[in-house]
């Protein structure tokens, strides 16, 4: 009976404590189950949603950025297509080992891998480019260890190409990777790091037009970020190249530009045409290669660039600022004909080779004096007696309301950024600089001719003397011509708008122009070189004076008289006279511009001429 | 074996065991099909004839009388810790780990082994008539009968493995009649080891402690000594955690914050939880499983390849598999319940326990509840020991089911 109920007794405390246990037991699995539920249940659309992000990765598929053409259809920049190496998100556990392997096989630094291995991370979509342009061995030599390189590829990409070099390079500018500061201005229209844009020039100012517009693909990854196939669930998205910009330059009067000014050593030209603004010549020399620029330059080769005695990048066509020297003379003789200080024929000025004022002496640039003349001899003959005696009739405060109301010190508006505005000094601006009353009123002497304060910068000039032979009308000058889509649709034309008129009634600057074509083609002529068989071409020469060294050689042309379609300033640093250096300069630039072929000989002067040197 | 005696074999825990090995087999063919890594293909059939392997010992395990196991029990374990030792010398494994001893023909793993001879010789210390559970004191032999297999294997290094150790000396204690005060006092100084990473948290937790003490009909030094070490373990945890393996401790913290770790030791939670929860309600489908077909998931074959099944079959499957386990460990407590012999009992409860911690902890990880361990899921993963070891200590219960009548 005890062993009966001992053994009742044992079953009843081994089924208690089975139950128990199996209670324990039940309410765990309950527990897992529910967390299961709750993953797969409730969550489920969330993490397929993570799966799906796992294994489908999107990859741009990069659009070429839209040609560049000259008015007659060269190019000037197109793209070619060249190898990268990319990363792409990459889940490899070993970054450190990654950098190694890589910055041994690409032989690049270290730490940039490691940089862009984290920025691969940090992106959802497509992959950041570790070299850029990689060359053969670099490509080889990833392709062999494919496998080993979780998320390295090698991709084609299209690479900005400049054929010509650096012609026109101020112009059309050149492309660079996206700053931090622009992905953040521009990150709305789509950019993000690691894309291309325009860092300058018309790349820059037509970014938008002539960017192309990167397509996508999805594809099915693994793990370690191979690609396998196509995804299916993903629609591609076409890549769209970019726009074609049709520029207003002339190729071939860039090119004659480009070489009289490499000849000479630094300068610019700006050629218009007057009529509409276009600009047909944008030329600065020295100018470094936009390919080189747009591959990425190291620090080094940045810094040697930028710190170049010789300022390849400073754009000397819109930022350059000089005294315009004689070429000035045309604003002086415009503001006495407007205010009535004198007439085409008086008064009748004796120059004998100096000018007295107070107890000081101004010297013309001839020094044995030009004998009597009025005015359209002294703008053909540049006399400087003529113009000092003009300049004191008008006074500081006139004459440079006139040329203010000139469109001198205000910038152009070319389309092309990073204008200067140059310098037009009045009694205002010289009481801020020396003090009330601190200045002599004997400054408009110097003024009258162009020398001293006031500055101009070479787009300035073009523009004054396109509004001189276009009835008083300055067009805004613009590099773009039109715009077209891939196919050659044109999309829109660049539209022609007014910068600024000239105050001058029809008879000024009649006799402005009638003047100017005297000092090309007429006797005693400062500007002969410019002349052109079979055309009348009008001028004017300056020399600015250097107080640093050799003069800066002005001139300033336009052709045909009668109807003009072009305007050509041309600027030579530290070359001395504008007849002997500039004149020729404008010449040939504007015979490219009509196709005429450049004699090797310049012709010699037909009629009497002199050589000026003021 | 007659005929009444066949009548008792249990069926239903034999057919719930087979069919998870079933399952298991289809999972490490489709976790193995088509991967990149060629040692991989074919383990599907290795892991078939392990099975066939499993089975023969299965039965053969039926046949071994519990008496001679209770005799061995001491000499078994004697020869596990021996083999424990030597792993610590001469043994093998990836990483710095030293936890399988190579045999020349196949790699054997003494932890393993050690497991089972724990569960034995626990069985028959616990089975002896005067052992009493009353108080801490009489708590000592177990628990050093625990903790040398525990310190070896943590020495390997291999701390998920270590700790089933004390996981499966729990319920053998309870079943032998500890009461749940005592068990709960048995836990404390390992609960606070964890809490006192927070002052606060384990502050409070020690003046709960303190409660419980004063309200438990325990001797007062009994109290003094659990209340002690409580605070003991609590201030030494620091220097624990100091001496953990690098790897071991950033398995922690990943766990408690995946996120921060996603591309180290976080990996392989976060890509463990996005394929069992992308499963959804009825799963990819077989074969389809793009977590693990573009080889997202880690060792999807042996310890996750629970998320396998998760993402293959979703819930469902899921629902399926956790029922056979739950449906076997119950059945075996059943068993254990129905045993009348003290040490066949003691040692089903302590097969059970073992099942039943390591499929939870295991299944835990992948869901992202646990931190990862390393443990395999039994019956399931990929792991030819495992298997066998596995499916013959289902045979010993079956055989000690099929006894359980006898005193």
């Amino acid at each position: 009976m005890a062993r009966v109920t001992e053994h009742q007794s044992g079953t009843d405390t081994r089924a208690r404590r089975a139950r128990h246990l199996q209670l324990a037991v039940l309410l765990l699995f309950v527990l897992i189950t529910g967390r299961l539920g709750w993953l797969q249940l409730a969550r489920g659309d969330f993490y397929s949603d993570l799966s799906r992000e796992n294994y489908v990765q999107g990859f741009p598929v990069l659009a070429p950025r839209g040609v560049i053409k000259d008015r007659n259809g060269e190019v000037l920049a197109d793209s070619r297509a060249s190898l990268s190496i990319t990363l792409s998100k990459t889940r490899s556990r070993d970054d450190e080992g990654m950098a190694d392997a890589l910055a041994g096989l690409l032989e690049i630094d270290r730490s940039l891998v490691i940089e862009k291995l984290r920025e691969a991370r940090s992106r959802y979509f497509g992959s950041v480019v570790l070299v850029a342009d990689a060359t053969f061995e670099q490509v080889a030599r990833v392709e062999e260890r494919r496998f080993e390189l979780p998320g390295v590829k090698v991709e084609v990409t299209a690479t900005r190409r400049y054929p010509a070099g650096e012609f026109a390079m101020h112009a059309l500018g050149y492309v660079g990777q996206i700053s931090g500061s622009e992905v953040e201005t521009m990150g709305a229209l789509g950019y993000s790091s690691g894309d291309v844009v325009g860092k300058a020039g018309a790349e820059k100012r037509y970014e938008l037009q002539v960017r192309g517009w990167d397509g996508g693909e999805y594809w099915v990854c693994d793990a370690s970020g191979r690609e396998l196939y196509p995804w299916s669930g993903g629609a591609v998205v076409e890549a769209r190249p970019g726009n074609t910009l049709v520029l207003a330059i002339d190729a071939p009067a860039q090119r004659a530009a480009e070489e009289a000014l490499t000849l000479h050593g630094s300068g610019a030209v700006v050629a218009l045409d007057p009529r509409t603004g276009e600009t047909l010549v944008l030329a600065s020399r020295p100018a470094p290669d936009p390919n080189l620029l747009s591959y990425g330059l190291s620090a080094r080769e940045w810094n040697a660039l930028s710190r170049s005695p010789r300022h390849p990048l400073f754009n000397r066509a819109l930022q350059a600022m000089y005294p315009p020297g004689s070429v000035f003379k045309v604003v002086t003789a415009a503001a006495g004909l407007a205010t009535g200080t004198i007439t085409t024929s008086s008064p009748r000025v004796t120059c004998p080779g100096s000018f007295r004022l107070g107890t000081r002496t101004f010297r013309c640039w001839k020094p044995e004096g030009h004998g009597t003349l009025d005015l359209i001899p002294a703008i053909v003959q540049s006399c400087d007696t003529y113009f000092y005696t003009l300049g004191v009739r008008l006074g500081v405060a006139t004459l440079m309301n006139w040329a203010e109301r000139s469109g001198l010190g205000i910038r152009t508006g070319i389309d092309v950024g990073g204008e200067a505005r140059g310098n037009v000094p009045t009694p205002e601006w010289y009481d801020k600089r020396y003090g009330k009353g601190r200045w002599s009123r004997g400054v408009v002497v110097n003024l009258a001719i162009g020398q001293g304060e006031i500055l101009m910068t070479p787009i300035q000039v073009a523009c004054l003397v396109s509004a001189i032979v276009n009835d008083g009308v300055a067009h805004r000058p613009h590099v773009l011509k039109q715009v077209e889509s891939p196919s050659g649709r044109v999309l829109g034309t660049a539209r022609t708008a007014v910068s600024y008129e000239l105050p001058y009634s029809d008879a000024t600057l009649r006799t402005v122009r009638e003047a100017m074509v005297g000092a090309v083609e007429g006797p005693y002529a400062t500007g002969w070189r410019a002349r052109i068989p079979g055309m009348r071409v009008g001028g004017k020469t300056g020399t600015a004076q250097n107080p640093h060294g050799e003069d800066h050689a002005w001139f300033a042309a336009f052709a045909p008289a009668e109807d003009p379609k072009i305007v050509v300033a041309v600027l030579v640093e530290n070359a001395g006279g504008g007849g002997a250096i500039a004149a020729p300069i404008a010449r040939d630039v504007m015979r490219a511009y009509f196709r005429l072929d450049v004699p090797v000989e310049a012709p010699g002067p037909p009629e009497p001429a002199v050589e000026e040197s003021d | 074996m007659d005929r009444r005696r066949l009548r008792d074999f249990d069926m239903g825990l034999l057919a719930a065991a087979l069919a998870l090995v079933a399952v298991g087999i289809v999972m490490v063919y489709s976790a193995t099909r088509g991967a990149a890594d060629a040692s991989l293909s074919g383990l599907a059939q290795r892991q078939a004839v392990f099975a066939v392997l499993g089975l023969a010992a299965l039965v053969g395990a039926l046949f071994v009388p519990q008496d001679t196991l209770e005799i061995l029990a001491p000499l078994l374990y004697g020869l596990a810790m021996a083999l424990l030792v030597a792993v610590l010398f001469v043994g093998v494994g990836k990483m710095g780990e030293r936890r399988w001893l190579d045999l020349g023909v196949l790699r054997f793993q003494p932890s393993e082994l050690a497991k089972y001879a724990m569960i034995l010789l626990l069985a028959r210390w616990l089975a002896r008539k005067k052992t009493k559970l009353e108080r801490a004191t009489h708590l000592v032999v177990p628990i050093v009968i625990t903790l040398i297999p525990f310190g070896l294997v943590l020495r390997e290094p291999d701390l998920g493995t270590s700790l089933m150790f004390p996981l499966i000396l729990l319920p053998m204690l309870y079943w032998a009649g500890a009461r749940p005060v005592v068990i709960l006092l048995l836990l404390a100084p390992a609960l606070s080891v964890v809490l006192a990473f927070h002052l606060v948290v384990w502050l409070v937790f020690l003046g709960a402690l303190a409660c419980l003490l004063y309200l438990s009909r325990v001797l007062l030094t009994d109290k003094v000594v659990v209340f002690t070490a409580s605070v003991v373990a609590g201030r030494v945890s620091p220097l624990l955690w100091a001496h953990l393996e690098e790897y071991q401790r950033h398995r922690v913290l990943a766990f408690l914050s995946p996120e921060k770790y996603r591309f180290s030791t976080g990996y392989q939670l976060i890509q463990s939880k996005i394929a069992i929860g992308s499963g959804s309600a009825f799963g990819k489908g077989f074969l389809q499983g793009t977590q693990k077909n573009y080889a997202f998931l880690p060792e999807q074959h042996t310890d996750f390849i629970f998320s396998v099944l998760g993402e293959e079959f979703g819930f469902l499957g899921c629902a399926v598999v956790l029922a056979l386990y739950l449906y076997l460990v119950l059945r075996m407590l059943r068993l254990a319940a129905q045993a009348r012999n003290r040490f066949a009992g003691l040692v089903i409860v302590g097969i059970a326990s073992m099942l039943f911690v390591q499929s939870a902890v295991n299944v835990g990880v992948t869901l992202g509840m646990s931190p990862v361990t390393g443990m395999p899921l039994p019956l399931l993963s990929y792991g030819g020991t495992s298997l066998l070891v596995t499916l013959g200590a289902i045979g010993v219960v079956l055989g000690m089911g099929i006894r359980r009548m006898e005193y």
